[in-house]
């Protein structure tokens, strides 16, 4: 099971998370200080660390670096009420693997803890050469995708949308983070431009079949159900 | 609010002694009287030495002809020569006398001035023989009383100088006094609270004009923003209550009916955090609104192909056009390069491909991407949608500006503000213009004459 660290000075707020995680299986611990938050990573046994940016003492950044120089490199995620670009860039140069403005939805920082935990234990992000979720099977060398016996045709970015939900399978998955990591843009979309792309690869994926696999998660983004 | 310092805010308060241009007059007048002293001081110095040296030699030349007189033809002659008084300098004074000072003879000068005191005199006594002295010397008093009266005229003048003077400070001060009290009491009104107050022009073309008149530009300038400020205040207070209350209403119905029905709790809660991501979009934009501005450039600029940025978002943006059944079409230049934050122009150009396809009902949007003919990177987005008045084009780039037709459709009115601020942000802009014309496919839809939004940006 994936072990979190939580370092987050807002009680209420580290109680919140502990209990979002939990719900999706993912166990964590909470430190409420940079100081406290320090001894916990030297003493290991954490998958990733869920940093807040501002604490009072030892903040954010500076326990970052720390860590960093003392060879400690487990995946970190970095909690800010900040929000603003700068801030993204800012905290991912000090060493953060990962970037989140409060306010934040759990099921996103869920997937982006679970990304990370991922990719600590398969290196850089999978090498695996095909994905499976259920009876779907994509393969990334000859980009052949495939549900039962029948093959899929998709365009080049339908292939990397679906790439990333097999990924995630099972997960909600936010439209930020989609155009995130499949498009590579960092803003918030608006509005149902993703929602577009989706349907268009969903009407590809689930035509001809009874159940659906590609769901839209209301208030919280889309679901792949293997 | 502190009490203001009686002393700043009413000049008219402070003693005149401390005003500047009292102050300054009096300083001129010092410098004036300076200059004035030391060059009558000048005068007296050369003046006086010349007289001296004039006085020294013309009581050596007569000393020397009683000399020469008294050796070639003795006492006698002295004598008579000095009563005969034959001397062409009337201000000489000659006296002959013996060891004891009896007098031995003096020409008329010199019994002139027996018994007048006071007398400037500037002369030698030799000794001619035994028992005999000759006292010859001059009566300096003439040069003594011009000076005088040159130094009563000095400072009659000094006088003068200073009375009028300090007329002419008074004078100047109350000019000066009057100018800035005008700018401060318009400023004392301003600070409290009165933003109309500006300042009366005397139209005199002077300095004092210049700054007033720049103070009241100001002052419209800042009224004008304030205004501004309330304005996007009012409309953020407005638009957020929105969905605040219908988010209030809904957790409200939740609970109540939480106790009869589970199923529906999941639904109100899951419209209610739609709700919330809704009013935290229009706080996060304003946010990235206000920091652009603040800024004043954008974070993070780097130089890359813009080809690349307009063809990922065209195809973000190609299915959300084609499901509405609108065309959609794209015409590209290469090789130009942007100099910017890629994040922020590839959100403000989703504003524009969003607008564009959400405002246009039939017909289509071509996105292009061209150097203009001055060399600068203009991404346009035209479409044949309803267009906007041309006297609506300046303001609907204002934040939370939207147009009564508009209003059914989603959104805060705050996509195109944030355009604008990620154009100026790059030192470049939002243009917005009439679109392409009317499109008629058939002859109900003609809902024309269109759109045409560009964001220009400067050349690399």
């Amino acid at each position: 099971m994936t072990q979190v660290l939580i370092v987050e000075d807002d009680r209420d707020a580290a109680v919140t998370l502990q209990k979002g995680l939990r719900e999706a299986g993912i166990q964590a611990s909470v430190t409420h200080d940079g100081e406290t938050g320090l001894r916990a990573l030297r003493a290991g046994g954490f998958d990733v660390a869920i940093l807040d940016r501002m604490m009072p003492g030892l903040d954010g950044v500076a326990l970052l670096e720390t860590a960093r120089r003392e060879g400690i490199d487990i995946p970190v995620l970095f909690l800010s009420a900040l929000g603003e670009l700068e801030d993204r860039v800012y905290g991912l140069r000090a060493g953060a693997d990962d970037y989140l403005s409060k306010p934040y939805a759990i099921v996103e920082l869920v997937a982006r803890v679970e990304a990370l935990a991922r990719r600590k234990d398969t290196g850089a992000g999978g090498l695996e050469a095909v994905l499976r979720a259920g009876e779907l099977e994509m393969n990334l060398i000859t980009r052949v995708v495939r549900r039962g016996t029948q093959d899929i045709d998709l365009q080049p970015r339908e292939f990397q949308l679906l790439e990333f939900l097999m990924r995630n399978a099972g997960r909600s998955v936010t439209r930020t983070l989609l155009l995130e990591k499949v498009w590579a843009y960092h803003f918030d979309p608006q509005t149902n431009v993703i929602d577009v792309h989706i349907s268009r690869l969903r009407a590809k994926l689930d035509k001809g079949f009874d159940r659906p696999m590609l769901h839209t998660v209301r208030g919280e983004g889309y679901q792949l159900i293997p | 609010m502190p009490k203001p310092d009686a002393a700043l805010s009413r000049p008219h308060g402070r003693s005149f002694l401390r005003q500047t241009p009292f102050r300054l007059t009096g300083l001129f007048i010092v410098v004036y009287a300076l200059v004035a002293g030391m060059i009558f001081g000048y005068f007296y110095f050369a003046n006086a030495a010349e007289t001296r040296a004039l006085t020294d030699m013309r009581v050596g030349m007569r000393t020397d002809h009683f000399t020469r007189l008294y050796r070639t033809q003795g006492t006698e002659a002295l004598v008579q020569a000095i009563a005969r008084d034959d001397s062409p300098d009337g201000f000489m004074v000659e006296r002959l006398h013996d060891d004891q000072g009896r007098l031995r003879a003096q020409n008329r000068r010199a019994a002139d001035m027996q018994g007048r005191a006071a007398v400037a005199l500037r002369g030698q006594q030799v000794r001619l023989g035994t028992d005999l002295w000759l006292y010859v010397a001059m009566d300096t008093s003439w040069a003594d009383r011009g000076w005088h009266m040159g130094v009563k005229a000095i400072w009659g003048g000094a006088a003068l100088l200073i009375v009028l003077g300090l007329m002419a400070g008074l004078l100047i001060n109350r000019e000066v006094s009057r100018a800035v009290n005008g700018l401060l009491k318009v400023l004392d009104a301003v600070r409290d609270g009165d933003m109309k107050a500006r300042v009366a022009l005397r139209h005199s073309g002077d300095e004092f004009d210049a700054l007033a008149e720049r103070i009241n530009d100001t002052l419209d300038r800042m009224e004008a923003n304030i205004g501004n400020l309330k304005y996007a205040g009012d409309a953020i207070a407005h638009d957020l209550r929105t969905p605040l209350s219908r988010l209030r209403t809904r957790l409200e119905v939740a609970l109540y009916e939480s106790r009869t029905d589970k199923a529906l709790v999941d639904e109100v809660l899951e419209r209610a955090l739609t709700d919330t991501d809704q009013v935290l979009r229009t706080f996060q934009t304003v946010f990235a609104i206000s920091r652009l501005e603040a800024q004043g450039q954008a974070p993070e600029p780097q130089i890359f192909d813009a080809q690349a940025l307009a063809c990922d978002m065209a195809e973000l943006f190609e299915l959300l056009a084609q499901d509405k059944g609108l065309e959609f079409g794209t015409e590209f230049a290469s090789g130009i390069r942007v100099c910017g934050n890629r994040d922020f122009l590839a959100q403000a150009l989703a504003n524009l491909l969003d607008n564009a396809i959400k405002y246009t009902e039939a017909g289509g949007v071509t996105f292009r991407l061209r150097h203009t003919s001055a060399g600068e990177v203009e991404f346009s987005v035209t479409d044949t949608g309803q267009g906007v008045p041309e006297a609506d084009r300046g303001r609907i780039s204002q934040r939370f500006v939207r147009l009564e037709n508009s209003r059914s459709l989603p959104g805060a009115g705050l996509g195109l503000s944030l355009v604008a601020a990620v154009a100026r942000a790059h030192g470049g802009r939002l243009a917005i213009d009439e679109g392409p014309g009317i499109y008629k496919k058939d002859i109900y839809t003609h809902r024309g004459p269109g759109l045409r939004t560009a964001l220009v940006l400067p050349p690399v």
